[in-house]
């Protein structure tokens, strides 16, 4: 015997099981539209103690059979009567419905339209009595405005139990008394609460006329609460907005029957908001639902049932809708009258729809993301589902549209809000880095071009360098006038003691010795022809050498020696903490010499007997800086200035740096007592002393390179001013 | 001393040399002159490697400990010692890390000791000297400008001073477009001191060109001198 296995619990069952016997899977894809393989209509009927033969008959329990419709073509018995079942079902079966819903449901009184049959269900039969009432024209179903169930409302219910009474109001809440002016709320704004009405010109284009009955509560979310009939105990009930005081007369507030709204303001003037039951000493009605009159292609299955007795008002739709509130007097003459009301069916026909929401509130949903992409295609057309337990059934529901499409994110944006200038700063930001991130191109080798200019320039300077010193053309005549710090200087070096050393600092580089030796060369023949001894010291390892090579130079002629007329305390390492310690303490400083003499080697240059009485910098004669760099100069001025005491502080500059020095030299407290700068002023110094040296020896020169210098550059000035000229006028 | 004074010819020799290889600059970039700059800075380099050791390590650290041994070694030595072991530690990059101490050391205290030089020693002098020298009535003791060129000393001075100033305040607000403009009072003494800016730079440059030209003579007259002892006997 041929078995076949289900593909859900994988059990054998009989090979002309239609379902399993196990799991109730069903065991054959069904083809809908045609008749079960191998199997006649009428042995169908026994499946149908599987599950969902069991839901339907769990869903018409109680109901009379109907008459079966005849069944479709190719289709099998159980489904048509399953699909019949589901066309009538619009309520929940009875084992479903709640409590609540069936004590509401059964003190209704019955139909007449709706003949109760004793296999009929009540829900049923007034879902049956909805059905008749949809066919029903529209313009015979519209209510009149004095059945509205606001009128109800205020008519007590026979038999029904009066209300509790409701607790006392607070007093903002309280009807007004009888001679108060009744409060009349502005009528052209509405309270935050209430629903705001679209804007005048779609209210006059698409909302219906709007009836002369007071305010009533949208059908549907508010009739909720309120649908549990007269059965319902008032505490049950949710807090009206007016709780009864029956014990206190309001004038203010009509009879219930005598006016359907209140009168609260006066009846021309009524409040837009609807009576509460209370205060009709009645128990809530709940306000008709609503039922489209124009032809409905699906079913619509209300959330709760009515309450008997309450005719449908087609005019409601099941959503809500700003347009069909009906609004008080006093607030509708905020609303232009100038639209003429329309057909109430053929507004509802063309405008209102089931689960259709208006277009002010489809505007402000929030959904539009999450709405299904996948059209819902008719019943014929859709799949057959293959696999699972639904295999076999039509239109069944994707999962993709869940699942596998991508959605638009609803939350933030990906959009940034940029001014203008962020823009601009971006956009340099991003040049900028592209620009680094460029390449440049290999430079292409250029032509070689022979440099004649600065050939001609380069040949006229050495020879105006040059002839002066050889051929004596042209002459330039010695400074007559010295610079004006140059008596100062001289002066200062006479006054020098000649018991105390002097201390010359070698703060240059050898490239500006010919410079400096030259004009230094002056003040040295003057401080030996005075007989003043010198030691020297450098903040550079080069200085201890040039100041070998000038103090020779300067005393070679005079028998100066080495160890007894000047000594070279050597290399000061250190920088300006250095010159800090010397000026503090020299010996510690620098301990030993430089090139000392042959009975001072071992020992220390401090040992010799030019230097026997310092110890400190103040100790010296004088201090003497030849420098050429202003930073060497400010250093020795700030870090040895304090601590010198009298003793004078002089400086043979070079001319580059003179500039920089002279404030320290040109004030009411001079830094610097002396400056000694340039050429010119060693020139004149010579004349001073009356020997010629170095300075003058190179004056022809030094004058003639200078005219060369000046000349080329006026000459650069006057062709690059030219250029500029000849450039603007073209351009 | 006789050696060396033999080699004193050969020495005018090379700095002759020398010379006009650093010379032959003038008529571009060649061979000669680079070989001339890096013979100087190996032997500035080398030079001064040897004055430190010479000058500062052996008498300050060897001498030291080889005279007094170990029992020599007593803060003021052992400091120094391991400041400098540690510093050359640097040479490895895995053991670079403490030789960050005696570095950090010596920029420490450079920074601070040319910090309170520069307030004690120029800010404050000088801001004095800047004030003390806008009164007419002093007599500079160094200058002795006296009377009208006294006046006009001032005048220049008190200009010159402000309109820097003023070039070097860098802050303006911003116009309707957005645009950071100064004033026109400003713009004009801005102006003023950049004037005065170009002056001062114009100064050194002029200096500076004076100290070249300087040493170009005495170098043109070396080798001229040179030349003729060559040529003269």
């Amino acid at each position: 015997m041929a078995e076949i296995r289900c593909p859900m619990c994988s059990q054998a069952n009989p090979e002309e099981a239609e379902v399993c016997a196990f799991c109730s899977a069903r065991l054959r894809p069904l083809l809908a539209g045609g008749p079960a393989e191998g199997i006649p209509p009428s042995e169908a009927e026994p499946e149908e103690t599987d599950w969902l033969s069991r839901i339907r008959q769990e869903a018409v329990r109680g109901q009379a059979e109907p008459t079966p419709p005849p069944p479709e073509e190719g289709g099998p018995d159980w489904l048509s009567r399953l699909r019949r079942a589901e066309a009538e079902e619009e309520g929940p079966p009875k084992g479903e419905v709640p409590a609540w819903v069936s004590d509401a449901v059964e003190p209704a009184p019955p139909q007449p339209a709706a003949p109760a049959e004793p296999e009929v269900p009540d829900w049923l039969a007034r879902v049956r009595e909805r059905k008749a009432a949809e066919d029903v024209p529209a313009e015979e179903s519209a209510p009149e405005p004095e059945e509205d169930w606001l009128s109800r409302l205020r008519v007590p219910q026979e038999g029904q139990v009066p209300p509790r009474e409701a607790p006392p109001l607070p007093e903002i809440l309280r009807p007004p008394d009888e001679g108060t002016p009744a409060i009349k709320p502005p009528p052209a704004s509405l309270p935050s609460w209430l629903p705001q009405p679209p804007v005048e010109e779609e209210a006059a284009e698409e909302s219906p006329a709007l009836p002369s009955t007071p305010w009533e509560p949208p059908s549907r979310p508010i009739a909720v609460p309120f649908s549990r009939g007269k059965a319902a105990p008032p505490p049950e009930k949710p807090a009206p907005a007016w709780p009864s005081e029956p014990e206190t007369p309001t004038p203010a507030w009509p009879p219930a029957p005598a006016t359907p709204a209140s009168a609260w303001p006066p009846a021309g003037e009524s409040p837009s908001i609807a009576v509460p039951p209370s205060r009709a000493g009645a128990a809530p009605e709940p306000p008709a639902l609503v039922e489209p009159a124009g032809p409905e292609p699906l079913p619509h299955t209300p959330a709760l049932l009515p309450e008997e007795g309450l005719p449908f008002v087609p005019g409601e739709a099941a959503d809500f809708d700003i347009d069909s509130i009906k609004l008080p007097e006093w607030l509708s003459e905020a609303k232009p009258a100038a639209a003429p009301p329309k057909p109430q069916a053929e507004e509802q026909g063309v405008n209102l729809a089931p689960a259709t929401l208006p277009a002010w509130l489809e505007a402000m949903r929030p959904m539009e993301t999450f709405r299904p992409v996948v059209e819902i295609q008719p019943e014929e057309e859709q799949l057959v589902e293959a696999a699972g337990p639904l295999a076999g059934l039509r239109g069944v529901l994707l999962a993709e549209p869940v699942v596998a499409i991508p959605r638009q994110r609803d939350v933030g944006s990906a959009r940034l809000d940029v001014t203008e200038r962020q823009y601009a700063h971006a956009e340099f930001l991003h040049r900028m880095v592209q620009e680094e991130e460029r390449e440049l191109p290999p430079a292409a080798p250029g032509r070689r071009r022979i440099p004649l200019v600065r050939w001609v320039l380069s040949l006229v300077l050495l020879l105006g360098v040059a002839l002066p010193m050889t051929a004596g053309l042209p002459a330039f005549a010695l400074p007559v006038l010295g610079p004006p710090d140059l008596n100062p200087f001289i002066g200062r070096i006479n006054a020098l003691p000649v018991e105390r050393p002097a201390l010359l600092v070698i703060d240059y580089e050898p490239g500006y010795s010919g410079e400096l030796e030259a004009v230094a060369g002056p003040m040295l023949d003057h401080m030996i022809s005075r007989g003043l001894r010198i030691a020297t010291v450098s903040t550079r390892p080069s200085g201890p050498p040039l100041a070998e090579r000038l103090l020779v130079r300067a005393g070679v002629a005079v028998g100066y020696q080495n160890g007894r007329d000047y000594l070279h305390l050597g290399f000061l390492p250190g920088g300006p903490a250095a010159v800090q310690l010397f000026a503090e303490d020299p010996r510690q400083a620098v301990p030993h010499g430089y090139l000392l003499p042959a009975e001072l080697t071992s020992r220390s240059g401090w040992e010799s007997s030019m230097l026997s009485g310092v110890t400190a910098l103040s100790d010296f004669g004088a201090v003497i800086l030849i420098t050429s760099g202003a930073e060497t100069a400010r250093t020795w001025i700030e870090q040895a200035s304090p601590r010198l005491g009298e003793v004078p502080l002089l400086m043979v500059l070079s001319a580059g740096v003179e500039p920089m020095v002279r404030p320290y030299y040109e004030t009411l407290n001079p830094q610097v007592d002396a400056i000694l700068a340039g050429l010119p002023a060693a020139a004149a110094y010579e004349n001073a002393n009356g020997r010629p040296g170095g300075a003058q020896s190179i004056w022809g020169g030094f004058g003639s390179g200078l005219f060369v210098a000046e000349l080329a550059l006026a000459l650069g000035a006057g062709y690059g001013l030219l250029t500029a000229l000849l450039a603007r006028r073209r351009a | 001393m006789s050696n060396i004074a033999s080699l004193q010819p050969l020495g005018t020799l090379l700095a002759a040399l020398l010379t006009m290889m650093v010379l032959s600059y003038l008529v571009g970039d060649n061979v000669l002159f680079r070989l001339a700059v890096h013979i100087f800075v190996g032997m500035a380099a080398g030079y001064a490697g040897s004055i430190a050791v010479h000058n500062v390590l052996i008498p300050r650290l060897i001498t030291p400990v080889v005279s007094g041994g170990l029992g020599a070694f007593n803060s003021l030595l052992i400091v120094p010692w391991l400041l400098v072991l540690m510093l050359s530690l640097k040479a490895w990059r895995s053991t670079a890390g403490p030789g960050s101490l005696p570095v950090a050391l010596m920029v420490g205290v450079g920074a601070a000791l040319v910090v309170g030089g520069a307030v004690t020693g120029t800010l404050v002098p000088q801001t004095i000297a800047a004030m003390d020298s806008l009164d007419p009535r002093a007599v500079t003791p160094l200058t002795g400008e006296t009377g009208l060129e006294r006046m006009l000393n001032v005048v220049v001075l008190l200009a010159g001073t402000i309109s820097t100033l003023v070039y070097f305040q860098f802050t303006a607000r911003r116009d309707a477009t957005g645009q950071a403009t100064r004033s026109r009072l400003a713009t004009w003494v801005a102006y003023v001191g950049r004037l005065f800016i170009a002056l001062t730079f114009g100064v050194m440059y002029a200096g500076g060109l004076a100290a070249a030209m300087a040493v170009l003579a005495e170098r043109v007259q070396f080798l001229l001198s040179l030349v003729f002892s060559f040529f003269g006997g």
